[in-house]
């Protein structure tokens, strides 16, 4: 019985991994990547390295947040402000563009809402200067919506697509627990030189060792979008408007008509004092100004990350004229929505210190390397039955094709990644664009390195993307010296952690793909026949 | 988040946890007859009274980095944290186990060792 049970459980997990694992080695790699967001849109903007912004209170540096919006943005019926603080010392402002004088009143005007609709600003908070122009980027929000949106596709497609794969995910982990029959016995255990022995273990050990993070990433991924997965619950509550729904979620400014009235906002500066005496000194971090300018203007400030796990932070909302407190900063959540806001506060953990951070970009990384594990087994297990059918060396189409898609999904990923930032210091910082030529180097590394490796399948053809990618990687920190940005020399004697532990990762990442490739030079092509009936 | 108040207790603090979390996973691997193999020799296996002795060692391990964890962090972080721990130390241990298997036990002891001290400097920082 058990056998049986084992058996089909082994039979579910190949498949329920290996037909998402090209997808699942993306979204791990971005998301991990993503733990580093700041630090990497930090290090993508060579010039801001060495200027850290005077400090200043969170109250001034809404003033002059309020001041330059004002100019910037005119007409623009939101704002959104996120405050310094210990990750990111400058303001980061986006806003709603005001619509065009044509399409204002019409009921039939364009709904169509992208991202590049959004104004932004990367403003210093001491002297009102716009930071982010110095060079345009994507930074790491490019990697952190990749692991989510995917790209070139419609946002909701992608989040379907990860979502499926995800599910997925968590049917391959829940089943590979039952099937892995030794999960104790072999807890420590890695053989390396034994062929498909090897990639088991390798497999098992990042695994088992890093499982309460697999669960955890890979269901509270799914949390993260549940509304639109399963939505059923909201529309029977909230039959036409999701957009009151996530009102009452998240106590936004709602879905307020403007009343016409031009009326001059309230100071931004007084009302961060007030809301953070409310919080017992706690800081603000985000602020989102509805209608500014209008009679029925809101302000609605959020408490800063950092105080618990949760997402679900405190907020407060003002009469955006007359200053007045609208609602309860103390109010407590529901019970399910503080669940849901753990649950997405573990996922992103944005309430993490230095440590804890690398900690989940380390078990990030085992899932990586347990994702790619995985897929490679497949082939290292099948191609045994294909030199016995087709005659030694040759192999089907099938295994061929999941060759091409292994090396293709992994050695590729891991070559478009640094030239990804290559190209943010070798395009000329001034150009049209830039965010999206940048991320159009991403692709088109990315896409030759997927086309070699599905025309060519091969171990040479695997040491010349690990090796490349390698080299990209392990030459970052020369990169960031000889292109403007502090090099190691500079951030680490100055003590500027976040681009020093940038450039160290990245060095460290290539020595670990150079030795790969260097590991795939060494090794005979079959050094062993591989063990029979080993479950996976 | 300031359990000590002295800035370099923390992290000595955390440096023990982690040491003694290693401790407690190399404790723990030597009471399986594989790892007592590869450091004693084939054929060789812990007595029973050894085994008790390695896993109570190593359960206590893992329990003074939780419970530093909690020291240092609040409630939950302090629980993510040490999970977190525990998965970075055991691979560090596979790791270990695999390229020097014969120096098992003397890792398990050294890091203890270095959990102890580091755990000294914490409250003699704290006591200054």
């Amino acid at each position: 019985m058990m056998g049986g049970l084992r058996l089909s459980m082994a039979w579910l997990h190949t498949w329920s991994g290996l037909l998402v694992g090209w997808i699942l080695f993306l979204v791990f790699a971005g998301g991990t990547a993503s733990y580093f967001r700041d630090e990497i849109t930090l290090w993508m903007k060579p010039e801001l390295h060495r200027a850290a912004p005077a400090q200043v209170t969170q109250a001034a540096a809404a003033d002059r947040a309020q001041q330059v919006l004002a100019q910037r943005a005119p007409g623009s019926p939101r704002w959104y402000l996120a405050l310094p603080d210990e990750r990111n010392p400058a303001v980061k402002a986006d806003w709603i563009p005001a619509r065009p004088a044509a399409a204002r009143g019409e009921g039939a005007a364009p709904k169509k809402r992208t991202r590049r609709a959004f104004g932004s600003a990367t403003i210093d908070p001491a002297t009102g200067a716009d930071l982010g122009k110095v060079r345009d980027t994507r930074g790491g929000d490019f990697f952190f919506r990749l692991h989510f949106d995917l790209h070139y596709m419609s946002a909701l497609w992608g989040r379907w697509i990860v979502g499926f794969c995800s599910m997925s995910m968590l049917v391959a982990i829940l089943s590979g627990i039952v099937t892995h029959k030794r999960i104790f016995k072999d807890f420590f255990t890695f053989r390396p030189g034994k062929g498909q022995r090897s990639w088991l273990d390798a497999h098992n050990a990042t695994a088992v060792l890093a499982l309460p993070y697999h669960l955890m990433i890979t269901y509270t991924g799914l949390v993260t979008l549940m509304f639109m997965y399963l939505p059923s619950g909201v529309n029977s509550v909230y039959p036409e408007r999701s957009a009151a729904f996530y009102q009452d979620l998240n106590g936004g400014p709602g879905d307020v008509k403007p009343a016409g009235v031009a009326a001059p906002l309230a100071a931004l500066g007084p009302l961060v004092e007030r809301a953070s005496s409310a919080w017992h000194g706690a800081a603000v971090g985000r602020i989102v100004v509805n209608l500014p300018g209008d009679a029925n203007a809101t302000v609605t400030l959020t408490q800063q990350e950092g105080h618990g796990l949760t997402h679900d932070l405190p907020s407060v909302t003002f009469n955006g004229v007359t200053g007045a407190m609208l609602t309860d900063p103390g109010k407590q959540s529901g019970a399910a929505v503080q669940t849901r806001g753990v649950m997405y506060g573990l996922h992103v953990g944005r309430f993490a210190d230095p440590l804890v951070r690398a900690l989940f970009f380390l078990s990030g990384l085992a899932g990586c390397a347990m994702v790619a594990t995985g897929v490679l087994m497949w082939a290292v297990k099948e191609r045994p039955k294909h030199n016995k059918k087709h005659g030694m060396g040759r192999i089907g189409f099938g295994l061929r094709l999941v060759d091409g898609l292994n090396l293709g999904s992994i050695a590729g990923l891991l070559l478009a990644m640094p030239v990804f930032f290559w190209a943010n210091r070798l395009l000329p910082a001034a150009m049209a664009q830039r965010p999206e030529a940048e991320i159009a180097w991403f692709f088109m590394a990315w896409a030759v390195a997927f086309v070699a490796a599905l025309a060519w399948p091969s171990r040479p053809m695997w040491r010349l993307q690990l090796g490349l990618g390698g080299a990209l990687f392990a030459l970052v920190p020369v990169l960031n010296a000889a292109t403007g940005g502090a090099g190691l020399a500079t951030s680490l004697a100055e003590g500027i952690w976040a681009i020093a532990g940038f450039d160290l990762v990245c060095l460290g990442l290539g020595l670990m793909l150079l030795y790969a490739a260097a590991r795939l030079r060494m090794a005979p092509l079959v050094k062993k026949l591989p063990l029979a009936g080993s479950a996976a | 988040m300031t359990a000590f108040a002295h800035p370099l207790a923390n992290p000595a603090l955390v440096a023990a946890a982690l040491c003694a979390a290693l401790s407690g996973w190399m404790a723990l691997s030597l009471a399986m007859a594989r790892h007592w193999q590869n450091q004693h020799g084939r054929g060789t296996a812990p007595t029973p009274q050894q085994s008790r002795n390695l896993r109570a060692a190593g359960a206590a391990g893992l329990v003074v980095a939780n419970l530093l964890c909690l020291f240092v962090w609040d409630g939950a972080q302090g629980w993510i944290a040490w999970l977190g721990m525990l998965t970075a130390m055991a691979l560090a241990a596979a790791v270990a186990l695999c390229y020097a298997p014969r120096r098992a036990s003397v890792l398990a002891v050294a890091c203890a060792l270095l959990a102890g001290a580091l755990l000294f400097c914490a409250a003699a920082l704290h006591a200054l």
